[in-house]
């Protein structure tokens, strides 16, 4: 089963999916507060300076930044909006949106495999990958990200399987960063990191084929333990965000819900 | 050896790096910086025109942004971002790049990427770009020494890691940051470590040097604008070396860097594949010319050190980025071709008949009583005739490193294919650069007549 992690979470975010009303809600819910977290923190301190800092590069006017009359590249208007939203993928999708004109479906379903990917992926190496001292919202949110733009940029499995690739080798963020501008930055630069992953992976470049399984890649490096099926079991047919429902209050899913928290909605 | 508190080492590093003028580059470090970037300009150069390469650039060309940063071999520029992608990117590609040997880091590629990407920004002086490349590559060596060998072993690409950091100190320095936004910047950037070896034989695994460079540089602009951090993100529990490298000794990194440069070991490698195979491949161009028939052989035997079939064991490599992990690939064309070249890499000869067959009558035998930098090679032909080859040192270790000569032969293989006739323009321009008012010489140097522009 550990052989196939990679490939079947890139098969399921490449592939056709039929989410529940309850899941479509989740990605409803998600995309309203990132969007409401975005606009009130849009002048926060550490947003001026992502800002900045993006604008540095002179990208080109392709996507909005939030609360700003500002058009950044996707990758910087996704930096500097996860950075306000306190979320990685929703600003990894809108951004990516704006240029290539998609629906509303198209949208949700990209929230939807990013965000059920990455619960699922912290699902597999909870609670040791916390523990030693990594930010989910740094680790985990790459594969979120990277999941969700790829979809919206239209990558086939195999060219997601590369982008997965491209994002693994950049999960990080330290527990150490708390309490600093850098600890949200953790989801900033997941966010930019996963669209800028789409889009090498949809010009053509490759990547290691087992990066989250392999000997040396995510699992291994960034977990003591590892749980393949709690990623692969159930994966398109079941959906783990959907106990994460805000009407939802049974208290077993608490845990799931906080863990969703941390990498998407901080 | 200077170390700082233990709970004090970023902030130590950081009030180093802050201080450090270009005259505390002794001159003997000056030299070796020198060596070092015409070794990695040389070898971006020449795999300016790899695929990798071009999709970077592609992807720049539709989401990068004002293209300010030289790509080396090439006419284009590049954004920041993009622009840092490119040329580290290239420069570790083809593994031809330098190795400082006791971390396994390869400093130089996102030093000069980190550089290029800061020139438009800074328009430093050319002692000031030959300084801020040589701390570029001293704190990723620096920080390399306290948290070996256990982070690379552990399966972390060192490259990507350290070289997030030291580009970040090249970038702030740039940038003339202060010592407590330096500390900033080395936050920034601890918290944007990349390189899982799991990526090794793939693009990425060059991709880690070019992201370490832009990761870097986008730290040093954050903290510029005053983002705040961990002041102590490398020693601090659950920092850097915690999380990634039980056990280190952090607590022992030598802050003062005006002594013990670890650049002055670094080596340049003479042969574009994995460093543990070239001992091996040092034996086999020698023992190419006494063999007439590559077809008469009948075994070669491989006495080597354990880590050769460890890192480079790959009996049967299908393309280029497989062979550079296959030792006896080296091996079987050395011999057949009397020379290893990138030509040897190729993806077209890597398959041919020939060195197939040598490839399946090679072996490795792992000797715990050869060194690192030895092998001894024997071949035996089918008439019953014995060749030996031992090699105490490979060419480009320490104790054999390559000369100045050496060294130009070797980026002039690189350089001409791409600038014909360039190479001594490459080398003057690196070898002047202290002096230089500016760099625009050496931007001369790396890209295409007529596309200079800046």
């Amino acid at each position: 089963m550990a052989l196939v992690v990679t490939e079947a979470l890139a098969a399921f975010a490449a592939g056709p999916i039929s989410p529940s009303r309850t899941t479509l809600d989740v990605a409803r819910h998600l995309i309203e507060t990132s969007v409401a977290r975005a606009l009130a923190q849009s002048n926060g301190a550490s947003v001026k300076i992502a800002l900045e800092a993006a604008q540095t590069f002179g990208t080109p006017p392709q996507s909005k930044v939030l609360g700003h009359d500002v058009r950044l590249s996707a990758q910087w208007a996704a930096f500097v909006n996860a950075m306000a939203a306190h979320a990685a993928v929703v600003p990894a999708v809108l951004a990516l949106s704006e240029p290539a004109d998609v629906r509303g479906e198209e949208l949700l379903e990209a929230v939807i495999v990013g965000t059920e990917g990455g619960l699922r992926i912290a699902e597999s190496v909870a609670p040791d990958h916390t523990d030693r001292g990594w930010d989910t919202a740094g680790t985990i949110a790459h594969f979120s990200t990277v999941l969700a733009a790829g979809r919206i940029v239209g990558l086939d499995a195999a060219q997601m399987r590369n982008a997965l690739g491209i994002a693994a080798t950049q999960a990080a963020g330290l527990w150490a960063a708390f309490g600093t501008m850098t600890q949200t930055y953790h989801l900033a630069k997941a966010a930019a990191d996963g669209v800028e992953a789409a889009l090498l992976g949809q010009a053509g470049f490759t990547g290691p084929a087992q990066p989250i399984e392999g000997r040396r890649g995510f699992a291994a490096l960034l977990a003591r333990r590892f749980r393949p099926d709690e990623i692969t079991s159930g994966l398109g047919s079941q959906f783990k965000m959907d106990h994460t429902a805000v009407h939802d209050d049974a208290p077993r899913d608490a845990r799931l819900r906080d863990e969703l928290a941390r990498y998407a909605l901080a | 050896m200077t170390t700082a508190s233990a709970h004090a080492v970023t902030r130590g590093l950081a009030s180093a790096i802050a201080g450090f003028r270009p005259a505390d580059l002794p001159a003997p470090v000056a030299h070796e910086a020198k060596r070092s970037l015409f070794n990695i300009l040389a070898v971006a150069i020449g795999a300016s025109r790899h695929e990798g390469v071009e999709i970077i650039l592609r992807v720049a060309g539709h989401s990068g942004g004002t293209p300010t940063v030289p790509i080396a071999g090439r006419a284009e520029r590049a954004d920041a971002q993009y622009g840092s992608l490119a040329n580290g990117f290239a420069a570790h590609v083809d593994d031809y790049d330098d190795t400082h040997l006791v971390t396994v880091i390869h400093p130089s590629a996102a030093a000069m990427a980190t550089l290029l990407g800061m020139l438009a920004y800074t328009r430093p002086s050319g002692a000031r770009a030959l300084t801020a490349f040589a701390l570029g590559c001293e704190v990723q060596l620096r920080v390399g020494v306290a948290i070996s060998p256990a982070h690379y072993d552990h399966g972390w690409h060192i490259t990507g890691t350290c070289g997030v950091l030291g580009a970040a100190a090249a970038a702030a320095w740039l940038l003339e940051l202060d010592a407590d936004r330096t500390a900033q910047a080395l936050g920034i950037a601890a918290s944007s470590l990349l390189g899982h070896r799991e990526s090794f034989g793939s693009m990425v695994k060059a991709f880690h040097a070019g992201k370490a460079a832009a990761n870097g540089i986008l730290a040093a602009i954050l903290a510029q604008r005053g983002f705040t951090a961990p002041p102590d993100a490398l020693e601090a529990p659950h920092g850097f070396a915690d999380v990634t490298s039980i056990p280190h000794r952090i607590g022992e990194l030598d802050v003062d860097l005006r002594k013990n440069f670890e650049l002055l070991k670094n080596t340049y490698k003479p042969y574009p594949c994995g460093i543990v195979a070239h001992p091996a491949i040092d034996a086999a161009v020698a023992l190419s010319p006494r063999i007439a028939q590559p077809a008469a052989i009948e075994r070669v035997t491989v006495r080597c050190h354990p880590l050769v079939p460890e890192l480079m064991g790959n009996p049967d490599p299908h393309d280029g980025l497989q062979a550079r992990f296959s030792a006896i690939h080296g091996v079987a064309a050395g011999i057949c071709d009397g020379r290893v070249g990138l030509a040897q890499f190729s993806d077209e000869r890597v398959i041919r008949d020939d060195v197939r067959a040598l490839r399946a009558k090679t072996e490795l035998s792992p000797q715990s009583d050869v060194a690192r930098d030895e092998v001894r090679v024997e071949v035996r032909l089918s008439d019953g005739t014995r060749f030996e080859e031992h090699v105490e040192h490979a060419r480009g270790s320490l104790e054999r490193p390559l000369t100045d000569k050496e060294l130009f032969a070797k980026a002039q293989a690189l350089v001409d294919p791409i600038f014909p006739g360039r190479t001594a323009k490459l080398r003057e321009a690196v070898g002047t650069l202290a002096d230089a008012p500016e760099t625009a010489a050496l931007i001369e140097a790396i890209v295409p007549d007529g596309a200079r522009g800046h």
